[in-house]
């Protein structure tokens, strides 16, 4: 593993087999993600995105090619927000935020405080207590940020977070995300289908493929006015130009022109 | 379609009871042969009242209740417990299945006599067969659930590389949780038989007992007058099994989170 490299896969694929049915989910991925990067994956839908993150987390076996983690990284902390919020249902609010930083070790009042805090701050104030069916799907997604963010992970894998979220919200989960990823040093490979969250979020962006999934272009997006504000970024020229390569890429210049 | 109150309906029931109470006493006053083979309840009730003053009825319920108390717990603990273990290994699992079954579906009584050998025909033999009548109810739920424990919940703590203990004792337990429970109530009955059988085998103590030495000297109303202790036992097993069932937040809190956030 080189030195700042955290995630390193190589011809990378993944064949889901049924008895004679074959489904090539992805294949030939080569990615590296640098440490402390916000390393975005956009493709559309069924295009194998969620499969190549099962992969890099290990919850996949690869049928080809390999994945590896820096050791020192892993060792210190990972953690995974999936599509729909997964809450365990018989844990409060609170003790569903507290479950990454249990799982490290025994919890006190310090790191309490710290995710009550961070309950605060994502506007979930008086909800410590409640349980997740009380809650909406918005509120359940944000408490499972919550529960990655606080574990201070140094490695974080997001499989599209704030796709149950409304667009003014997200766009402030956006922001707050990607100050947490900065302030904590966060290697973070993060997938969604939303180009203006990737180039916003991203440090480096790849676009896949419709299935079987490849990487087909790659992007360093470079915001010249809010790089570090999910609204504020929109007005950078470079943020309306990267939206219309990665959308060309994605096979919708016909779409475009109509 | 509207449905009748709580009040209404315990209403209706006591009608009801009041009415086949009036069948039954009837018949039973009809003839001196009806009255021999189905008594009657005011006769019931008169050898109620003689099993508590003159045979210590409180002793020979406390015992069946013993038996079938120990059964239940010693089966639910250890067929969940080996259930939810097996959850480790789908090999072990899988490997393990049929046996279990296969035990399983042997009837009670074709035990029974093994029992008496390695348990002798004392109080531990009617425990011994109360916990073989839970065993294999309670693997079976309680291994059905940590096997449908949804998967994403694994996965979020695979996510966040918690070892496979921690995803037992996090997830897997309180998730089956309800399975074990509904487990434990279904064996309130299966752990009454189990008993039941024992007392019926060889016994000189308990409802059971109490029962068939009714039944030796044709006296009906007084072996349903012990019958009377062995619905009240179910009863109050089932109740408890129940206020259990009602709790089951504060035992998962119990075993899977740390105290120090119980009430946080």
């Amino acid at each position: 593993m080189r030195e700042h490299i955290d995630i390193v896969a190589e011809n990378l694929g993944k064949t889901f087999s049924n008895g004679t049915k074959h489904l090539i989910a992805i294949e030939n991925v080569a990615i590296e993600v640098g440490r402390g990067k916000l390393f975005c994956i956009v493709g559309p839908s069924g295009c194998g995105k969620s499969t190549l993150l099962r992969l890099l987390i290990g919850l996949l076996e690869p049928t080809t090619g390999k994945v590896i983690l820096d050791l020192d990284r892993r060792n210190k902390g990972i953690a995974y927000v999936q599509q729909t919020a997964s809450l365990l249902p018989w844990r409060t609010v609170l003790q569903n935020a507290l479950l990454g930083a249990e799982l490290k070790g025994p919890l006190n009042s310090t790191i309490v405080e710290r995710i009550k805090n961070g309950i605060r701050e994502y506007g979930l104030a008086g909800f410590e207590q409640s349980m997740p069916p009380e809650l909406s799907g918005g509120m359940r997604q944000k408490v499972d940020i919550i529960r990655a963010i606080e574990s201070r992970p140094k490695i974080l894998f997001c499989d599209e977070p704030f796709s149950a979220i409304d667009f003014v919200t997200r766009l402030e989960l956006s922001t707050r995300f990607k100050k947490m990823c900065r302030v904590h040093g966060i290697t973070t490979v993060f997938v969604t289908h939303n180009i203006e969250e990737a180039i916003f979020l991203g440090d480096e962006i790849v676009v896949m493929s419709g299935r079987p999934g490849r990487i087909i272009s790659k992007y360093i997006p470079a915001l010249s006015i809010g790089s570090e504000d999910a609204v504020k970024c929109r007005e950078s020229p470079e943020f309306s130009d990267l939206f219309f390569k990665i959308w060309k890429d994605l096979g919708n210049e016909n779409s475009l022109s109509h | 379609m509207r449905i009748a109150s709580h009040t209404k309906i315990i209403g209706l029931q006591i009608l009801v009871l009041l009415v086949l109470i009036l069948i039954w006493e009837g018949m039973g006053r009809s003839s001196s042969e009806a009255f021999f083979f189905i008594g009657t309840p005011s006769a019931v009730l008169i050898e109620l009242s003689n099993l508590i003053r003159f045979e210590n009825l409180h002793t020979h319920f406390i015992i069946t209740g013993g038996e079938a108390v120990l059964g239940l717990l010693i089966g639910t603990i250890m067929g969940s417990g080996l259930g939810l273990v097996l959850w480790y290994s789908e090999t072990v699992a899988r490997v393990a299945r049929p046996f279990i079954i296969a035990l399983g579906t042997l009837p009670v009584f074709a035990f029974a006599p093994l029992m008496i050998v390695w348990f002798g025909i004392g109080f531990w033999m009617k425990v011994a067969l109360a916990t073989f009548s839970t065993v294999f109810v309670a693997f079976s739920q309680a291994h059905k659930g940590a096997t449908s424990v949804a998967s994403e919940y694994v996965d979020t703590l695979l996510g966040m590389d918690a070892s496979r203990h921690q995803i037992f004792v996090k997830v897997i337990i309180p998730g089956s949780l309800d399975w074990v429970l509904s487990s434990m109530r279904l064996n309130v009955g299966f752990a009454l038989l189990g008993a039941f059988i024992g007392e019926f085998i060889a016994a000189d103590r308990g409802l059971g007992y109490l029962i068939l030495r009714a039944s030796g000297l044709y006296n009906i109303p007084r072996a349903l007058a012990a019958a009377v202790g062995i619905t009240v036992l179910a009863l109050i097993l089932d109740g408890t099994a129940r206020y259990i069932e009602r709790h089951r937040h504060s035992l998962i809190q119990w075993l899977s989170v740390p105290k120090a956030i119980w009430h946080n």
